[in-house]
């Protein structure tokens, strides 16, 4: 060995490892603004040596392969934090949707609540004023019509996250049906050897994409990938993509299943999971406090009624419509049940004139007729509670959306393109290459002279 | 105004004096919590430390300002007034102490979620650094000392 010839091929291999090498730069310089895109390293080694005893020639350089630049635990926590921000963007427009309905004691439910008890006070002024009467019909019809409106409002808004689920669940299966392709084709490339950068940095993006959809657990294995919901619902296995599908349940509700597992429950985190829990959970605690308030109250004030008498000296009858058994439904259903002024239960001992019963009415506003609290108080405690959830998943979105950004500019320093990074490798290699290159010319010199001097001898 | 050396709270004599105060307190402890958080982000615990103590003092600041409030409140109430942050219901600096104490309020927020990230991120570093073979269970360390100090607990 160490003839001329091998040197020769030494330098070769420099100048082919400097090739691969400013080849690799060059794709950096030109995905330097790519999203998603990690940096490439040339991964050199040298050569095999060849042993002549008792000396050890090396061989060269081999470019044994290019290498995108990842941080495997950076991108576990970039996914985590992808699916909490997810989560809390679609929960935090629920909330806010939610809280248009709850808008304090001035509008809505609150001021029907007071309007209500004002005309029973004034009522209790002058009991045998029709007028007055009326005016407490109008102000039951008022509170009834609050009470449906706002019920009704939550359903429709229930609808509409329900169908926000549907389209989750095709999403989420459009992403594992490309994450399993992507797993085929990089798994391809890397049993030949072949470099599958690319691809792994779509199926990164997608795979981003997914998480900020539903929570996803990543486990890689020997060239692809199994992905499996947090709860270890297999998502993707290799090139198979397991897909979810949705039933609808008894309460008309789409639940998310699994090979014939209702997964529904298991889903936590990302839109899906901020989505499930704003439908599932926020709104019919919502439902069922409001449930409870209007059957209170409907209770009280028709308990209140029947013990009276009206107008006409006859005993009293329910001013509400009853509400439902347990009460489920009583905020969607509530209606005055009496139309006829004159029939308001105002006198307590059957007398025109006695106002004895409007004012065991008025008493109610004050009275801890639900759950202990009266009226006002109750509906202000709704209104603190839905306030309280916004405000603390508001909070948690933001702490999410400053983590991601924290996560991802670190992430960019360790897989972004440096152009300055780039300009210097550039000038590392092009010296390699011009040096292998004028190793090349002096060898090529050597040999001109050892032919010459070969024609001299001979 | 900043509290390291804050007016003593006795020395308030009109309602204004007490809202500034507090509106300066208030500022103080946003830009507190909002530099413990950009602490947290870096997990530069050194910092975080610092500004803890520093909300603390804050909070004691603001406790000793409501507590002059509190005391002018029952005074007025005693005389048919109507108070609501230690000022009076129709006082201008009340919208302004609101607004400061709900930006305070979500930026308190924003600090404990950020702090249960922290927590989080340090934990995975905390089992990394120990070695391959731990897993992400309590702190192995730790349970190496609980093991060398049984009932210590």
């Amino acid at each position: 060995m160490s003839s001329l010839n091998a040197s020769l091929a030494t330098a070769l291999s420099g100048l082919t490892a400097a090739e691969g090498a400013i080849a690799a730069t060059t794709n950096n310089v030109a995905n330097a603004n790519t999203p998603g895109y990690s940096r490439e390293e040339p991964v050199l080694v040298s050569s095999d040596p060849v042993v002549l005893t008792p000396l050890t020639y090396g061989t060269g350089v081999t470019l044994q392969s290019i290498q995108s630049v990842r941080d495997p635990i950076l991108l576990s926590q970039i996914q985590q934090e992808t699916q909490s921000s997810g989560q809390f963007n679609s929960l935090v427009s629920a909330l806010q949707q939610l809280q248009t309905n709850f808008t304090g004691t001035s509008s809505g439910i609150g001021a029907a609540i007071s309007n209500f008890f004002d005309s029973v006070n004034q009522l209790s002024t002058n009991p045998t004023d029709l007028s007055l009467r009326q005016g407490v019909i109008t102000a039951a019809n008022n509170l009834a019509t609050s009470f449906n409106t706002t019920a009704n409002a939550l359903t429709q808004q229930q609808g509409n996250l329900d169908l926000s689920v549907v389209q989750s669940v095709g999403q989420i299966n459009q992403l594992t049906r490309q994450i399993a392709q992507l797993n085929g084709q990089i798994s391809n490339l890397q049993n030949v050897g072949e470099n599958a950068g690319t691809l792994v940095d779509q199926r990164q993006q997608v795979i981003d994409q997914l998480s900020s959809l539903v929570d996803v657990s990543v486990i890689p294995s020997d060239n692809t990938l199994t992905l499996t919901t947090a709860n270890g619902v297999p998502l993707v296995t290799g090139q198979q993509s397991f897909q979810l599908t949705t039933q609808i349940n008894s309460a008309g509700l789409h639940e998310v299943y699994s090979q014939g597992n209702n997964i529904t429950s298991f889903i936590t985190s990302g839109q899906l999971g901020g989505t499930l829990q704003a439908r599932d959970q926020q709104i019919p605690a919502v439902e069922n406090q409001l449930d409870t308030l209007a059957a209170g109250l409907a209770n009280s004030v028709n308990a209140v009624q029947v013990a009276g008498f009206d107008l006409n000296g006859d005993a009293g009858t329910d001013l509400f419509t009853p509400p439902p058994a347990g009460g489920t439904g009583a905020a969607a259903s509530l209606s005055v049940a009496i139309t006829n002024p004159s029939l308001i239960a105002a006198s307590s001992d059957g007398t025109s004139g006695s106002n004895g019963n409007a004012e065991a009415l008025y008493a109610l506003s004050t009275q801890g007729i639900i759950s202990g609290q009266n009226p006002s108080d109750y509906y202000s405690g709704i209104v603190f509670n839905v306030g309280n959830a916004t405000s603390s998943a508001s909070a948690e979105q933001t702490a999410s959306s400053q983590v991601l950004q924290q996560l991802n500019d670190q992430n960019s320093t360790v897989s972004g393109v440096s152009l300055n990074e780039e300009a210097a490798n550039l000038v590392q290699y092009q010296q390699a290459f011009d040096a292998s290159a004028q190793v090349i010319t002096t060898i090529n010199d050597m040999l001109y002279a050892v032919v010459n001097m070969s024609t001299l001898t001979g | 105004m900043t509290s390291n050396h804050a007016t003593p709270t006795s020395a308030f004599t009109s309602d204004a004096q007490i809202a500034q105060a507090g509106l300066a307190v208030l500022a103080e402890l946003a830009a507190s919590l909002a530099g413990s958080q950009k602490a947290l982000l870096k997990l530069d615990i050194a910092a975080v430390e610092h500004s803890t103590r520093e909300q603390t003092r804050l909070g004691r600041a603001l406790s000793a300002l409501l507590l002059t409030g509190k005391r002018t409140a029952k005074f007025d109430r005693q005389r048919g007034k109507d108070r609501s942050l230690g000022l009076p219901a129709a006082a201008p600096e009340l919208a302004e102490l609101r607004a400061a104490a709900n930006h305070v309020l979500h930026l308190s927020r924003v600090q404990n979620a950020l702090l249960a990230r922290a927590q989080r991120a340090l934990r995975i570093r905390t089992n990394r650094a120990a070695g391959l073979g731990s897993t992400y269970g309590p702190f192995t360390a730790r349970q190496a000392a609980m093991a060398r100090w049984p009932g210590r607990e």
